[in-house]
């Protein structure tokens, strides 16, 4: 008995030393690719901002307005969009080569259905941006007007204005590259939902003073106190 | 430069023809003023009759397509009493009439048909003035015409007495800053009344930008800045108290600071190799007897509008934050929990706003008009914080104040030519 579980075991043991070592060349020359890929992406980041800097690309980016459109979209830094762009760039070439390393039919598989996937990768993900750039500029909107209109919920109007777009953007983004395709009818009644919010929020705000002075006219109570007089133009 | 595309319809100029020739043209831009126009018209006629009696004069009323009876109170205002006013005859009849404008909707589109009639009359000079206005008197078209024929000047811009606390727009931005820009104390540069040359009536009319927003507004800035751009001779008119149709209450502040400093702005594009080059400002002559005038007391509200300052400095710092650096951004914030005379926007800070705003614009750093749009706090701040300073003070104490502010504006041009050029904040 005891004889045919030690049989057992060894050719366990066997199988699995035998696999281990057939495929730990591969994983060694991964981790190999992994360790280097990681101190190049430190590398060619800090060389990339190195030479960014020193031909002055952030104020060539200013110059032709670049900083502008990028500081739009949330980036505060040209040079430093760059420098994210080629480490995100190793880092891809990093992953590649581990997913070559350990199984090159596994990893060729892969490459081909990204690249087949790309173009609605691409789509969704311009759906995307467009999106937050589109929320950025209504939330701007929405806080300004807000504001100058003496709104106490300012910040909370403009914070609804602009997360119902990017509900919106991101659920049709999904649904682009055919993820959660359920989540696009759900994101709708949320949106729907918020600007309901946000409308009866903005009216009820801005019709107070107005709904105000009609209650006091009512109950005969005196009027506010004059509006300025001051000519500003 | 262009040449001007014919914008006067068929019947206008069947009618101009009529005329044939005129020697001064005075237009009026309205725009449902009923109201006032009557006396506007009734001013423009008188000051025609009596200083310039040998002249062919003609009254233009270019309307917006009013609704209410404005181009019938036109049409019904002949007759003043020449005994009151005259002390010359015989007296030319002044032709005046209604011209409904077209294009661009706005009051510059109704400024470019005036200068089209009156090139197309031959006239030697044309003055503007706006239809609302309760305090005109005949001699204002002496002031705003006499210099154009009497001295060779091609633009003559009004000159008033007003309310220490009135203009603000003008006193706290407008004024400073094209002073600082061109070099040319024109003390009202958007101030609605204008007496312009033939040449210079010809070098606007040829300029592309009348189906720009130039057109629907900010055409008195563009005017003054073109004339001293332009290298035109330019004086003031003294014209006594302004007094008009009191304005909307509700009309949107915001609206009026992104027609106004909007245009400031994108002029400065246009003109940037003329201001670059200018250092300092000097006087431009004023002409007619200046006298001191009463004027109605104003009310200000400062507390609401530092309320609007503070919320400004709470919800706005993302959109403030692309625009100041971050010593002006500590400096709004520490003012934000001040009050009383302690709330003080002092006018190299103000100045400096101002600039961070123009270099702003320039870059684009966000929409141009929400850019303008979310200075309102701040300049609803330094209007409060001027009223607080000066309640107390009197009229040339305030001019005295404006005066430094224009200082301020001028000491600090260097760094908005440095970070105009850099794209800098």
């Amino acid at each position: 008995m005891w004889q045919v579980v030690r049989q057992v075991l060894a050719q366990a043991w066997q199988q699995f030393a035998g696999q281990s070592l057939a495929v730990l060349p591969n994983v060694l020359a991964g981790l190999l690719f992994l360790v280097i890929g990681i101190a190049l992406t430190v590398v060619a980041g800090r060389i990339a901002g190195f030479l960014l800097r020193r031909s002055a690309v952030e104020r060539r980016a200013n110059r032709i307005g670049l900083t502008a459109w990028l500081e739009r979209a949330g980036v505060l830094s040209a040079t430093a969009a760059a420098v994210r762009l080629v480490q995100v760039v190793c880092v891809l070439m990093t992953a590649a080569l581990f997913l070559y390393a350990l199984d090159a039919a596994l990893a060729a598989d892969l490459t081909k259905r990204f690249f087949l996937y790309l173009p609605d990768l691409g789509v969704g993900v311009t759906i995307f941006v467009l999106g937050i750039l589109a929320s950025r500029m209504a939330g701007r909107r929405t806080l300004i007007g807000a504001v100058n209109r003496g709104l106490p919920a300012a910040r909370l109007l403009a914070a609804v204005t602009r997360g119902g777009i990017v509900v919106l953007s991101s659920a049709v983004a999904l649904d682009h590259v055919g993820i959660g395709r359920a989540i696009l009818p759900s994101a709708l009644l949320i949106l729907l939902g918020g600007v309901t919010l946000a409308s009866a929020l903005a009216v009820g705000l801005g019709s107070r003073d107005a709904v105000g002075r009609w209650i006091d006219d009512r109950l005969g109570h005196p009027p506010e106190k004059e509006a300025d007089g001051i000519q500003h133009w | 430069m262009m040449a001007a595309p014919e914008i006067l319809a068929p019947a206008v100029r069947e009618r101009l023809a009529e005329i044939g020739k005129a020697d001064l043209v005075v237009g009026i831009p309205s725009y449902q003023n009923a109201r006032t126009i009557g006396h506007v018209v009734h001013a423009a006629q008188a000051g025609l009759a009596k200083y310039f009696p040998d002249a062919h004069g003609v009254i233009l009323n270019s309307d917006g397509g009013s609704t209410d009876d404005t181009a019938a109170v036109v049409a019904s205002s002949g007759g003043f009493d020449a005994a009151v006013v005259l002390v010359s005859n015989p007296v030319r009849p002044v032709h005046r009439f209604t011209v409904p404008y077209h294009g661009v909707p706005g009051k510059g589109s109704a400024f470019r048909t005036v200068f089209r009639a009156a090139e197309f009359l031959g006239a030697q000079a044309c003055a503007v003035v706006d239809a609302d206005l309760r305090s005109i008197t005949p001699e204002w078209i002496h002031l705003l015409l006499a210099p154009v024929l009497e001295q060779g000047i091609d633009f003559v811009a009004p000159y008033y007495h007003r309310h220490k606390f009135d203009g603000t727009i003008t006193n706290s931005v407008v004024y400073p800053l094209t002073r600082a820009l061109y070099g040319k104390r024109v003390r009202q540069p958007i101030g609605g009344e204008f007496g312009v040359s033939r040449a210079l009536l010809g070098h606007y009319l040829r300029q592309p930008v009348w189906e720009t927003d130039v057109a629907r507004f900010g055409i008195d800035i563009w005017m003054t800045t073109t004339a001293i751009c332009g290298g035109f001779r330019v004086c003031q008119a003294f014209l006594g108290a302004k007094l008009h149709d009191p304005k909307d209450p509700g009309a949107d502040l915001a609206g009026m600071l992104v027609q106004v400093l909007g245009t400031v702005f994108r002029l400065m594009e246009t003109h940037e190799d003329t201001w670059q080059r200018v250092k300092g400002s000097e006087p431009v002559p004023v002409v007619g007897f200046q006298y001191g005038v009463g004027l109605d007391p104003v009310r200000v509200d400062t507390g609401r509008m530092m309320d609007l300052f503070r919320r400004g400095v709470r919800d706005l710092e993302p959109v403030w934050r692309t625009v100041f650096d971050r010593d002006t951004m500590a400096r709004l914030r520490d003012l934000a929990s001040r009050a009383g005379r302690d709330f003080d926007i002092d006018d190299r800070l103000w100045a400096g706003v101002i600039y961070d705003l123009a270099v702003a614009h320039h870059r684009r750093v966000s929409e141009r008009a929400d850019l303008v749009r979310a200075a309102l706090p701040l300049y609803l701040g330094r209007v409060a914080s001027f009223v607080t300073e000066l309640a107390e003070a009197d009229g040339e104490a305030v001019e005295q104040r404006v005066e430094d502010l224009c200082l301020a504006f001028e000491a600090l041009k260097e760094g908005l030519r440095r970070d105009w050029a850099d794209g800098r904040r």
